[in-house]
């Protein structure tokens, strides 16, 4: 399927060029890396206007999911400007100090 | 049969789940994590891509097309038939578009005006001599691949084609209409289906990339369509329509 093909290189090459142009611009800001890829998958998905109607309902989904990821990094951002709390930073807190007690990490 | 992209879409999302708490634990770069979101992201997509992928191979379409084309064509040298078929919108096959050949087209295609019966041999015209067979096209089956209703202006009409040529069955690059009064140029842009010259099929009905194209027009202008000829160039095949009026004797 060329079209697939091409839609996957497209895909694939742009994230990957996104994430390159971050490590150059030493940007450490994981939720400003995942809300340009979902923009991007998002972009790519509408101007894939060719897609059979399968493909565009599976992509849908993969959208939603993506979508549902960024909700939650906003509503994390919301809450830590108000309450200067930020869920996600205190899980990744409780992983680190988990994984530092595993024997070689 | 195996599918690539779904292995594609596991390979990445498996390498990328794994890839980005690593990096994020043992090696704390921000880089690598990005690279595991997107693979993660990239495999996803590969995953859904696959799913919708038909089950069978290619070959095996191939073999039951061609299968289906050599019954029609023995069906129609034993008959004799050698009249264009007219491709004919639902409304008048009382379903989905079909074909008709009539025994007689000339010196004008009969006029249909009411919808054919259900059957093998029907009767399509008003003049008692007017006989055909009405035969399902390649094109019969793919209305239900689009999910909107075709416009009628040649724009509309290229797209629809687009998204069934190039989206769904993948038989070609590009699809450009021209529409001319009655007349309507169909371009497209490297056909990867063949051409069968000496098929009594083809010879009536045109390669299944016409027939798809003929059934759509008819079915979106709502009038019976025929194949006038068809050309294949190095890198393009060139299919020219004429669109019959309902009430036209011409």
């Amino acid at each position: 399927m060329r079209i697939y093909d091409n839609y996957i290189i497209i895909l694939t090459g742009l994230l990957l060029a996104t994430a390159v142009i971050f490590a150059v611009m030493e940007e450490t800001r994981l939720d400003l890396c995942f809300s340009v890829f979902l923009i991007e998958t998002l972009v790519l998905n509408e101007l894939c206007i060719y897609l059979n109607p399968k493909a565009k309902k599976g992509l849908n989904t993969v959208n939603y999911v993506l979508f549902a990821g960024f909700a939650l990094i906003t509503v994390d951002k919301i809450v830590e400007i108000i309450w200067g709390l930020s869920a996600l930073e205190i899980i990744w807190s409780i992983v680190r100090i988990k994984a530092a007690g595993v024997p070689g990490l | 049969m195996k599918n690539r992209y779904s292995e594609l879409g596991w390979g990445l999302l498996i390498t990328g789940m794994g890839f980005a708490p690593v990096s994020y634990l043992l090696l704390r770069s921000v880089p690598l994590i990005s690279l595991g979101m997107a693979m993660v992201v990239s495999g996803a997509v590969c995953l859904v891509l696959g799913s919708t992928r038909p089950k069978i191979s290619p070959e095996v379409s191939m073999l039951l097309m061609d299968t289906g084309l050599e019954n029609l064509s023995s069906l129609l040298e034993e008959m004799g038939l050698k009249s264009k078929g007219m491709y004919l919108p639902s409304r008048l096959t009382g379903g989905k578009p079909r074909a008709v050949i009539p025994l007689h087209s000339n010196p004008h295609f009969p006029v249909v005006s009411e919808p054919l019966a259900e059957r093998l041999i029907v009767s399509c015209g008003e003049d008692p001599e007017d006989m055909g067979i009405l035969v399902t096209t390649a094109g019969s089956n793919v209305m239900g691949m689009l999910e909107t209703e075709i416009g009628t202006s040649s724009d509309e009409l290229a797209a629809a084609l687009t998204t069934i040529l190039v989206g769904t069955l993948d038989v070609a690059d590009g699809v450009k209409v021209e529409m001319n009064g009655s007349e309507a140029k169909v371009t497209v842009s490297h056909p990867r289906l063949e051409k069968n010259e000496t098929s009594w099929a083809e010879q009536s009905l045109g390669s299944p990339i016409a027939s798809i194209a003929a059934s759509l027009l008819a079915e979106a202008l709502d009038r019976p369509v025929i194949i006038e000829s068809e050309e294949l160039l190095s890198r393009e095949d060139l299919i020219r329509l004429r669109i019959l009026h309902l009430q036209d004797k011409k």
